[in-house]
């Protein structure tokens, strides 16, 4: 179980990294490449890979493994970045994207195969090598001389160990050592103490203690060699099996290494490599005691030039040219960097239910403040009073707190925006047109919620836009204008809500042609008599798409109906204007958050509804001739020339025994998602105001035609309409269950 | 008294990974989100054995390693790094920071356990 959660949270950082990675490429193939945005590019796959090990995802280990390989080359050397190899690297990251959600939705792995040949042979990548891993178990023994009898060896090694400072200084105890040693075979370990000083004249940063050890074991001398991996560079170590002259495993690099450390790595394999024949064969009787005094055993030790060829292909030491700035690397990292270090405030990670809960409560606290005010004032203390002193500030520190509680939720629409230039490419790329897109505000802070379902219909948008809009490069130049399109996408902040913007330098929209189409689609009639604006907002009626053909860019069955959709059920609208021949612009308006709702506050059957403002399109006062009943004895109400069916709330939700009179009320004029039309019918409007949504599911039950509930500043609950709901029931025209008998 | 680990990883997943793993074996865990935070970890937690990651932002694990085996530090506990990288380079890269040992990820946890264990004071 707890691993579950750690797959998700495994699952969660990766959309977060795999949104650095797409920012990040971007950036470069936008901005041009630069070391900091590489890194974050590079470590953002590395923790991909890194996590998908652990749940033994290995295909996306393997495909991460290729294309960290791939990055890795742009970022040892950054002129080897090129368009092509952008654009290989974004496709690539589509592929990951893809990858790791079918791997987190427990799907069949994708087929990478011809990606990851692609990116080998473009970066010129090696194989995956094997990477080894460690493996030892513990026996314990004692530090003194002892002897552990083990199953029969074969063979016998002699090993001489003489720590450095810098062993125990780096953590390691020869204890440990001797313990993993005696664990492959049967040991005689003995100290060597003759250099040890005497108390009054001891250094404790001199090493005086050294080891002789025979081990008689069935493992073979790699295997003896492995104990001593971590600190093969630490110590003075000989291992010589017996009875051999093995010189070359004698081992002493620290100095080796000491001058090595501002050395670039090529010098250290290429001295490795040409050093074995050169390094003075050492004779060390295997009891001379004292080894620990004897710095300049040998300069240069064979071993790490041996494990080096051992574990890289030969095909590595020619590329290194190409790798020689990886050591410049970590030095160039470790300077504060600016980008990075600047960011004092650190994001944390919270479960987004902690979120809603404290949203919920910000609510309740503003519907108690309001409850307070209106006791205080009907109490009759005056605003200069200290009670209404205090109340003021109350009022502030709410408005305050409930800004900041909202702004936890809001994140920068950066990441959507940036996604968008994708798809521009994509487009650009299947139709052979040019564009390029714009960002402003992409910094604009928008509700979570709202950031997820904006993807989509952005994306049908922003093709449509470069589909439909902009023109062939051989139109636009006969039309004077440049050759390349461009595409402005914006976000900005208008009194509570959020507003983006797509506008086009392309055709416009073509009127003569929307209207045929839409008469043939049967989307209106042959006479209708529609303005400029009601047909350019033809395009978002059902069904209706201007592309001849259907193309496979923005035709894939589904039409700006349902980008229409999409927006209206983030609780925001969508509209265009249009200047033929110099372009088009579409307009989203979006609630801040979907935790408060911008509320009409309706009154009928002495009850108070909340009308969602979004689904508004009118209000008017009813006039009894203006309500008709047609043949199966609904009511209808006539504007202008359209007749819409009349919603009695009061009636319809079971609040009321008899239908409205009729003879008086207000009549709100209500648009569904699919532009069916509904008049609703109330006593009276009480006014506009946010409420904060309060769900019936989680704290009753789900009631048709009530989206949700809300608590006035009276105390008082009002129930929030269910548009949708409603209208479509209107529309089907089924029988309804009253509302109130479920409440009650 | 358990003794305690100081494991310090940018990816969260990980972290979770490395707690549940550790405190599984019974070891108290503290975790750090890089370097930086890592140094400030230590110096509250003062832990018996440290597990670093090497590419973190901020301050990465040699510069980690570094920092707390010189200056104001000298500490001489056991630090294991744990990375996806396996080259031998790095590797002596982070012996030369003082790297008490290297375990390459993806980890195996009874051996990242063992692994403690080689090293455990």
């Amino acid at each position: 179980m707890e691993l579950d959660a750690i797959r998700d949270t495994y699952f969660a950082e990766c959309a977060d990294q795999l949104s650095e990675l797409e920012t990040g490429l971007f950036s470069i193939s936008s901005d041009g490449v630069d070391a900091e945005t590489v890194n974050s590019v590079f470590r953002a796959v590395h923790s991909i890979k890194g996590g998908a090990g652990a749940f033994a995802l290995d295909e996306l280990v393997s495909f991460a493994h290729v294309f960290e390989n791939a990055l890795d080359v742009i970022r040892n050397d950054l002129s080897q970045s090129n368009e092509d190899r952008i654009d290989l690297l974004l496709r690539s990251s589509d592929v990951l994207t893809d990858i790791v959600a079918a791997a987190r939705d427990g799907e069949e792995p994708i087929d990478c195969s011809e990606i990851s040949a692609e990116l080998e042979k473009e970066f010129n990548l090696q194989p995956m090598e094997e990477e080894e891993e460690v493996e030892f178990d513990i026996v314990p023994i004692s530090l003194d001389d002892l002897t552990i009898q083990t199953s029969a060896a074969t063979n016998k090694f002699e090993i001489t160990f003489a720590p450095h400072n810098e062993l125990y200084l780096n953590g390691h105890d020869p204890q440990k050592i001797f313990r993993e040693l005696a664990d492959l075979g049967s040991c005689e370990i003995r100290v060597n103490t003759e250099k040890l000083s005497s108390l009054d004249k001891f250094d404790t940063s001199s090493t005086e203690l050294s080891w002789n050890i025979t081990i008689e074991t069935t493992s073979l001398e790699n295997d003896v060699r492995a104990v001593f991996e971590w600190v093969s560079d630490c110590c003075d170590l000989q291992i010589t099996e017996d009875e051999t002259d093995a010189l070359a495993s004698d081992i002493s690099i620290d100095d080796f290494l000491g001058d090595l450390s501002d050395l670039p790595e090529v010098e250290e394999e290429d001295d490795c490599l040409g050093e074995p024949q050169e390094s003075e064969p050492l004779t060390v009787p295997d009891e001379q005691p004292g080894i620990a005094e004897l710095p300049d055993l040998s300069e240069v030790s064979p071993e790490p030039a041996l494990e080096i060829v051992a574990e890289e292909p030969v095909a590595e030491v020619v590329e290194l040219p190409a790798e020689a700035p990886k050591e410049e690397k970590p030095a160039a990292a470790k300077k504060p960097e600016p980008k990075e270090r600047a960011r004092a405030s650190k994001p944390i990670r919270v479960d987004s239910e902690k979120v809603d809960r404290l949203i919920n409560l910000m609510g309740e606290m503003v519907i108690s403040q309001s409850m307070l005010t209106l006791q205080i004032n009907e109490a009759g203390f005056g605003t200069a009073s200290p009670t209404g002193l205090a109340l003021v500030e109350l009022q502030n520190l709410t408005r305050e707190i409930q800004s900041s509680v909202m702004s936890i939720r809001a994140q920068p629409i950066k990441p959507v925006f940036m996604r968008m230039s994708r798809v521009v490419r994509e487009i650009c790329s299947a139709t052979g047109k040019k564009a390029q897109l714009l960002l402003e505000g992409e910094n604009t802070e928008v509700d979570t919620t709202v950031i997820e379902g904006l993807s989509d219909p952005l994306t049908h948008m922003i093709r449509n836009s470069v589909d439909h809009g902009i023109e062939s490069v051989e139109k636009r130049v006969e039309a004077g204008k440049p050759e390349t399109g461009e595409i402005v996408l914006s976000a900005s902040h208008s009194s509570g809500s959020i507003v983006i913007e797509i506008r086009d330098d392309g055709a416009g929209i073509n009127r003569q042609k929307v209207f045929e189409i839409a008469v043939e689609k049967g989307v209106i009639q042959a006479d209708s008599k529609l303005s400029d604006e009601e047909i350019d907002n033809l395009i978002f009626a059902p069904g209706f798409s201007t592309a001849e053909e259907i193309t496979d860019v923005s035709g894939r069955g589904v039409g700006m109906d349902v980008v229409r959709q999409s927006i209206q059920g983030l609780g925001g609208r969508v509209s265009i204007s249009s200047t033929p021949g110099k372009g088009s612009l579409f307009t989203l308006n979006l609630p801040l958050t979907l935790a408060i709702l911008d509320g009409m506050l309706v009154r009928t059957a002495e009850q108070m509804f909340v009308i969602p403002v979004s689904s508004m399109i009118e209000t008017i006062s009813l006039r009894q001739q203006d309500v008709f009943q047609i043949g199966d004895g609904n009511m209808v109400f006539k504007l202008r020339d359209q007749l819409i069916p009349i919603v009695d709330v009061g009636y319809e939700l079971g609040f009321l025994d008899q239908p409205h009179s009729y003879e008086e009320g207000t009549i709100l004029i209500v648009e569904s998602g699919n532009h069916d039309m509904s008049a609703f019918l109330v006593d009276s409007i009480v006014g506009q105001q946010q409420v904060v949504i309060k769900s019936m599911e989680s704290n009753y039950q789900r009631i048709p035609s009530i989206a949700a509930a809300t608590i006035l500043g009276n105390g008082r609950i009002a129930l929030i309409l269910d548009i949708e709901d409603i209208v479509s029931r209107k529309t089907r025209e089924t029988p309804t269950q009253p509302v109130l008998d479920q409440i009650a | 008294m358990s003794s305690t680990i100081l494991a310090v990883d940018d990816s969260p997943t990980m972290r979770q990974m490395l707690t549940m793993c550790l405190s599984g074996a019974g070891f108290n865990v503290v975790t750090a989100e890089d370097g930086a935070d890592g140094v400030e970890k230590l110096k509250e937690h003062n832990p018996d054995v440290v597990i670093t990651d090497i590419n973190m932002p901020i301050m990465d694990g040699f510069e980690f390693i570094e920092t707390v085996r010189g200056g104001d530090f000298s500490t001489r506990m056991p630090i294991l790094v744990l990375t996806t990288e396996s080259d031998a380079a790095k590797k002596a890269r982070a012996r030369e920071a003082g790297a008490t040992g290297w375990i390459v990820k993806p980890f195996v946890p009874e051996k990242l356990i063992s692994a403690v264990h080689r090293v455990m004071p």
